[in-house]
């Protein structure tokens, strides 16, 4: 079994305020990185980031808490996924315009060159792109050099256009 | 579009259901509504157990009574772990400590600690592999899974019982051997519905145990908890139907009747000694009775006793420690 919670009692307001900003888009970078139950990995990702949050800096809980997710989804990766259960926590899409299947398509080729990146490379465009860290927020959470994440950042971009293209081809 | 564009547009966002994940979230972390607001009402049973470390025994007209001291304030007072050699020979009837009891929602399924209620595991591998179990389970065949979506099952780990035995001996060189230790009959307790410090907070939550195979789980048996303190094998809980003392006594009347299915037996030859436990503010009497060997369920006769106080009543409530909490009698 895992570690035990903390009871920490009652979060203050902008502990919340922090949760309803980003659950959504955590939720979302989960999936996008192919989280099988996004939901739940954000739940895990927000209470651990409450958890350490006397040892975050101010200011920089929201790194910490996608920095979190990001890694909780690539561990849960490694194991057997749900869907072998034959249970999935995806709900099927809706039904959809053509405009929108066109687009979904395309946004889905994307998601799927991100994952084809590797993890470390994979890392930097999630936190750049769809977490919206900046290039110093990457830098300290992962502990990088500023020169170093650009300069990944800048080879998975080159990379994730040549997979797209495989992708396409 | 250029392509840093195309990328952020990639992201797969959707809507969600704020308020009740931020519900989930103050679960997970131990903050719900529930625990914080019930927290205080919780220690104070903890803390009048603890008290009973300190109790002596002296018998007076057959039972044996005990004299405990002053509970102390709550805020100095953190859980105390009973020391078996304080306690010495002392036929207490449970099987753990009095400081943090075990309790159990009976129908074969494990015992837990008391202090899991609060502490029990919401996150981690095992609860995600047993979140897959429950909704494989058929939410429509009753219980505790009743209505509840699979994707928003809610529970938590109350305790993992396993058997743990030596392997075949393996030689490690210089004539050595070793044994792996090897588990099987992996079963998980979990917590399904909404539950607070005290229990099951509605009729639809209860309880679920998981029995694992192959490192896969599935679900064995369900059902609502009739959560009570658990007993030494043998054993069954007898009741306190009503009370009578004068304030300024220290004398308390109660009338005992057994829980159990006993055929209807008369209970005096099979009742133990009781576990009083005194604090400032309440009287608790924990009243076991050896366990039937079953039979028809009728009404059980009640038989009364006494019980000598370490003080006069005064204004205390009495409590059945029957109970999980502890039920104030009338």
């Amino acid at each position: 079994m895992t570690e035990p919670p903390q009871t920490t009692g009652a979060p203050d307001e902008a502990w919340r305020q922090l949760f309803v900003a980003e659950f959504a888009r955590v939720v979302a970078v989960c999936r996008s990185v192919g989280a099988v139950d996004p939901e739940d990995v954000a739940q895990e990702a927000f209470v651990r980031t409450y958890r350490h949050r006397d040892r975050i800096a101010d200011g920089r809980e929201r790194g910490y808490l996608y920095v979190t997710a990001v890694n909780l989804v690539r561990t849960r990766a490694r194991r057997k996924p749900l869907t072998d259960h034959g249970w999935s926590l995806v709900p099927p899409d809706g039904p959809a315009s053509d405009v929108a299947v066109l687009a979904d398509v395309e946004n889905r080729a994307v998601r799927l060159a991100v994952q084809a990146l590797g993890h470390r490379e994979r890392e930097v465009i999630v936190l750049r792109y769809w977490a919206g860290l900046s290039d110093a927020e990457i830098a300290t959470h992962l502990g990088l050099p500023g020169g170093t994440v650009r300069s990944r950042i800048s080879r998975a971009l080159t990379r994730l256009a040549r997979n797209q293209e495989g992708l396409q081809s | 579009m250029n392509h840093e564009e195309q990328l952020r547009e990639a992201l797969d966002e959707r809507p969600v259901d704020l308020e009740q994940a931020w519900e989930e979230q103050l679960w997970r972390i131990g903050a719900s509504p529930q625990v914080v607001r019930s927290r205080r009402s919780w220690a104070r049973p903890l803390i009048a157990a603890a008290c009973v470390v300190a109790a002596g025994g002296a018998v007076v007209a057959g039972l044996q009574l005990n004299s405990v001291t002053t509970a102390p304030a709550a805020s100095a007072v953190p859980i105390v772990p009973l020391d078996p050699a304080e306690v010495g020979e002392q036929a207490l009837p449970f099987p753990s400590s009095l400081a943090d009891p075990w309790l159990g929602c009976g129908n074969g399924s494990p015992d837990f600690a008391s202090s899991l209620l609060v502490l029990g595991d919401r996150g981690g591998r095992e609860w995600t592999k047993l979140k897959a179990a429950l909704a494989a389970a058929d939410p429509g065949a009753g219980g505790p899974l009743r209505g509840v979506p699979a994707e928003k099952a809610r529970f938590f780990i109350l305790v993992t019982t396993a058997e743990i035995r030596a392997g075949e001996p393996e030689p490690v060189g210089n004539g050595q051997t070793r044994s792996r230790g090897e588990i099987s009959g992996v079963r998980v307790l979990v917590a399904t519905g909404e539950w607070g410090p005290q229990g099951p907070i509605d009729d639809e939550s209860g309880y679920a145990v998981l029995a694992q195979n192959d490192g896969q789980y599935s679900v064995e048996d369900w059902g609502a908890c009739d959560l009570k303190p658990a007993l030494k094998p043998g054993l069954g809980w007898a009741a306190l139907s009503k009370a009578s003392a004068d304030p300024s006594s220290s004398v308390l009347t109660v009338d005992v009747t057994e829980v159990d299915c006993t055929g209807g037996r008369d209970p005096s030859a099979f009742l133990q000694e009781p576990v009083v436990v005194e604090t400032d503010e309440s009287v608790t009497i924990f009243w076991a009775t050896t366990e039937s060997a079953g039979g028809d369920c009728p009404s059980n006769p009640s038989v009364t006793r006494q019980l000598q106080l370490a003080e006069p009543l005064g204004d205390r409530t009495i409590l059945d420690g029957s109970t999980w909490p502890a039920t104030p009698l009338s």
